[in-house]
């Protein structure tokens, strides 16, 4: 790849060039070879006292520009430092940097001024200003005709930071239509914002000198960013038809810079006395359109838009939409604009914001309020803008159910107006009653086992009653259960006594068990039996000699109940084996 | 109340005669006032009457029957003691640490606040405590932990305003949703959880003593006797809504940690499917593994690492 004159030239084997960057490299390059410096009084006569403007016009970027600390101006001659400004020209081939410094250069005494010639450096570079001359008239002379002055009106009282103030540049024709337009309008001022892309320029009548003279009005948005006294001026290129090619034949098309005196503004700090929820830097006198939604009827979950448009005069550009507030309700995402810039709202004079709203529940009934104010720094004082809630319809969302609402009042707002104060509750003093577990009881296993208690309490009691009634309907079973654990028990007593060679023992053992055996089928207590009752109640098996035992056993024990005596001992011992077979016959029985 | 509850459940439903109460036990009472024991006594009255044979095996082995079961009283009144004694000192503890709870939290200590009333709560839970745990834990910045334990406070004792007054500034602050109840979950905050089963229980148990012990006692049946059994039966009945209410909001729990994701599946490489801020109320569904899966009041459901979500019932 070879370059040649700015121009890409793209070998055979060169990768093909990017057009833009061909189209770049084709463009004039802007000329740093020659630098020419123009240094002239505008206007070059001026009575003493009054106000002319030094004008050093240097051909190359201003960045590449270092000037004296001071200039070597001459003994009765003032002066202050004023504009400045850069501009480019296309001459064809070439593009012509022009930075241009004003100095206010105030004559003392009439007479001539030279201004003597100095070298600064361009781009590292020594390069001469030549030498200029200023004729300073008596001082009540009067220049026919008037020379074109720029002149600055702004306000300069009850300014507040961030305030939008219009600036207003006006040059006045000296009556030979010279003045044509104005271009490059600005205020300059440390701890002012101007909008460079906002300026209005305009032709109308304006009184001077006590008679209508035409000029040319420029209007510039400033914006004060400190507090305290801000010394600011304006400046603006005046395009003249008078042949400025002859007045600067090495800056064709060149249009001289001008510059105002300067003016003090006093800016103060927006007072917090009275300030409103919402304050979000909005100082003028607005008004707020009624909101308007995108839709009448939304569901929940879905979005919907809210419009909100602020008009008046003040700060478009510089105020923040008021911010939305947290709704366990609502998500609500920050607002956007369909302008792109705050210098194309202030031009439009009014801002316009959209809310993207989202419903989380169906309970809600209205937007919420959102808190917003603005500074009037006419009425001095802050002002209540806040965006009023707009009814919506809020249906479930799919698949949901309708959520129980709190009231059935149609105005959410008041609704909300009447909500308690919420607040974190202090701490409690006493502990309290407390639990063995955060399970609850219905779901622990003692729990549930103790309802065995009181199960078995009554189930006790039901089975003890039914066989209480079961008892009293059938006696008989109550007595033979009687008779079969009397004549256990009597038979183990006269085994004992078998055992231990007692025959009285044993005697009184067999009468008791025989009785006790026979008692239940004769109805009878069974010590109110006797022999023949017992013999009565005999199996129908038995044989002569089952009686014949019976009538032994009952005749010793008469004898051992009347006598005292048992005669016989050993022969009684030894029917224990049979009286254990009657008595198996009767228990056979029960 | 519950603890009380237990051991006169244990008491009663062993059949013991604990030496604490003896007042239970009359019988025992003149016996020892005479200087002898009941058995002992029964045992001579059946001998002086003749009825008995010379008793001098038998008698042995009572007197062994006794010595065991008097043995066998001891050890259960022993542990009955250690039992009440180990829980006494569990309120003195849990006292105790309420108490430094306070005064950090009065002291601006929220950490040292929250771990001395997370202490009395573990070892004696009560609503109050579980309250002032939920403000240090808010002062704490741990908007879950916070919310979990007002919920469990409303759970021991829905009465308390300011567990409630809590709960709604946290979740107006948070922008957090109640949890939306049925209406048989919501019958069930009219009164603690813990009354219900015992209401159900005592009515149930009224209604049917009403009905059986009239003939039991062969009283005669009374109309009293008739609405009582149906008055506890009618309340019975109206205690089941709410022992499911109390059921089904065993269910429910709190989301702990900030951002938790809420994945399609119980894995750690699950897609997530969105967010749950802290202190979003959820309902469990079902266990795997180390997650559980919920459903949020948005009716976002999926699976959740279980340590980042605490069940309100404790579980």
């Amino acid at each position: 790849m070879i370059i040649r004159g700015g121009v890409i030239q793209s070998g055979t084997n060169a990768a093909p060039i990017d057009p833009l960057i061909n189209l770049m490299m084709s463009q004039p390059q802007v000329e740093t070879n020659q630098v020419f410096v123009v240094a002239e009084f505008d206007p070059p006569a001026v009575p003493a006292g009054a106000r002319a403007t030094y004008r050093l016009i240097v051909t190359a970027l201003s960045e590449t520009i270092v000037l004296p600390e001071k200039l070597p101006a001459p003994a009765g001659l003032r002066i202050e430092e004023g504009g400045k400004a850069q501009a480019l020209q296309n001459l064809g081939s070439i593009i012509q940097a022009r930075s241009t410094y004003n100095f206010r250069a105030y004559p003392a005494a009439p007479g001539g001024v030279v201004m003597p010639a100095f070298a600064i450096k361009v781009a590292g570079k020594s390069v001469t200003v030549p030498e200029a001359r200023l004729t300073v008239l008596a001082p009540s002379a009067v220049l026919v005709p008037a020379p074109a002055r720029l002149s600055l009106e702004i306000p300069t009282n009850d300014i507040y930071i961030g305030q939008a103030v219009a600036a207003r540049l006006l040059i006045s024709d000296p009556g030979d239509n010279s003045v044509l337009a104005m271009t490059q309008a600005h205020v300059v001022g440390d701890g002012l914002l101007a909008e460079g892309g906002f300026a209005r320029m305009m032709r109308q009548a304006v009184m001077r000198d006590g008679r209508p003279q035409l000029s040319i009005m420029s209007e510039v948005l400033a914006t004060p960013m400190r507090e305290g006294k801000l010394t600011v001026f304006g400046q603006a290129s005046v395009i003249l038809n008078r042949g400025t090619d002859v007045r600067y034949p090495t800056m064709p098309g060149y249009y001289p810079l001008m510059d105002t005196e300067p003016v003090t503004m006093h800016v103060r700090r927006v007072p917090d006395e009275g300030a409103r929820a919402g304050f979000t830097g909005a100082i003028g006198n607005f008004q707020l359109d009624p909101p308007q939604l995108s839709l009448k009827e939304v569901r929940a979950g879905d979005p919907v838009l809210m419009q909100v448009v602020v008009r008046g005069e003040g700060n478009f550009g510089r105020f923040t939409p008021p911010r939305p507030p947290a709704d366990p309700d609502w998500q609500i995402f920050p607002p956007s604009t369909e302008a792109n810039s705050g210098n194309q709202m202030q031009h439009q004079g009014y801002a316009a914001f959209v809310y993207t709203l989202i419903p989380l529940s169906d309970r809600v009934r209205a937007t919420p309020a959102m808190a917003f104010s603005a500074f009037d720094p006419e009425k001095k004082k802050h002002v209540d803008l806040t965006i009023p809630p707009v009814a919506l319809k809020v249906t479930p969302a799919p698949g949901g159910v309708r959520a129980p609402r709190a009231a059935d009042a149609a105005d959410a707002v008041d609704a909300d107006a009447n909500e308690p104060t919420l607040a974190l509750a202090g701490l409690m003093e006493n502990r309290g009653a407390t639990v063995a577990s955060l399970v609850p009881l219905q779901q622990r296993g003692g729990f549930l086992a103790a309802q065995l208690v009181p199960a078995a309490l009554l189930g006790g009691l039901w089975w003890r009653d039914r066989r209480r009634r079961f008892h009293a309907a059938h006696p008989e079973f109550l007595l033979k259960r009687r008779a079969r654990r009397a004549l256990a028990r009597q038979r183990r007593r006269a085994r004992r006594a078998v055992a231990t060679s007692d025959a009285g023992a044993f005697v009184t053992a067999a009468v008791n068990a025989l009785r006790a055996a026979a008692a239940p089928h004769t109805a009878a207590n069974p010590d109110a039996l006797v022999c023949r009752d017992v013999l009565r109640e005999l199996p129908a098996g038995s044989n002569g000699a089952d009686s014949g035992l019976v009538r032994k056993i009952f005749s010793a024990a008469d004898a051992a109940n009347f006598t005292q005596r048992i005669e016989n001992e050993s022969a009684l011992l030894t029917l224990g084996a049979d009286f254990e077979r009657v008595a198996g016959k009767l228990e056979g029985r029960l | 109340m519950f603890r009380f509850d237990l051991a006169s459940s244990l008491s009663a439903g062993f059949g013991l005669v604990s030496p604490l109460t003896p007042a239970l036990s009359p019988l025992r009472g003149e016996g020892e006032a005479a200087g002898k024991s009941v058995g002992t006594d029964l045992f001579e009255d059946h001998r002086a009457r003749g009825a008995l044979p010379s008793p001098l095996n038998g008698e042995r082995a009572r007197e062994r029957g006794e010595a065991g079961l008097w043995y066998r009283k001891g050890i259960f009144a022993g542990g009955l003691l250690l039992f009440l004694f180990l829980g006494a000192q569990l309120r003195v503890v849990a006292d105790d640490s309420f108490r430094e709870g306070a005064a950090a939290y009065a002291a601006a200590d929220y950490a040292r606040a929250a771990g001395k009333f997370r202490e009395a709560a573990s070892n004696a839970p009560s609503s109050a405590t579980f309250h002032n745990l939920g403000n240090a834990e808010w002062k704490n910045g741990r908007t879950g932990a916070a919310v979990l334990a007002w919920e469990r406070a409303q759970w021991l004792d829905p009465f308390t305003t300011n567990a409630t007054a809590s709960l709604r500034f946290a979740r107006h602050t948070a922008q957090l949703e109640s949890p939306r109840l049925a209406w048989h979950e919501g019958a069930s905050t009219w009164l603690p959880v813990n009354a219900w089963p015992l209401l159900a229980s005592l009515s149930a148990w009224l209604a049917v003593a009403a009905l059986m012990l009239p003939p039991i006692f062969r009283a005669r049946r009374r109309d009293w006797h008739q609405a009582l059994a149906a008055a506890s039966f009618a309340v019975f009945l109206a205690t089941l809504p709410a022992l499911a209410g109390v059921h089904a909001r065993a269910k429910f729990g709190v989301v702990l940690a900030t951002k938790t994701p809420l994945r399609l599946t119980p894995t750690r490489e699950g897609q997530v499917i969105t967010s749950l801020p802290a202190g979003e109320t959820a309902r469990l569904e079902r266990e795997r593994g180390g997650y559980v899966f919920i459903r949020a009041g948005n009716d976002a459901a999926g699976w959740v690492e279980r340590e980042r979500f605490g069940m309100i019932c404790g579980r």
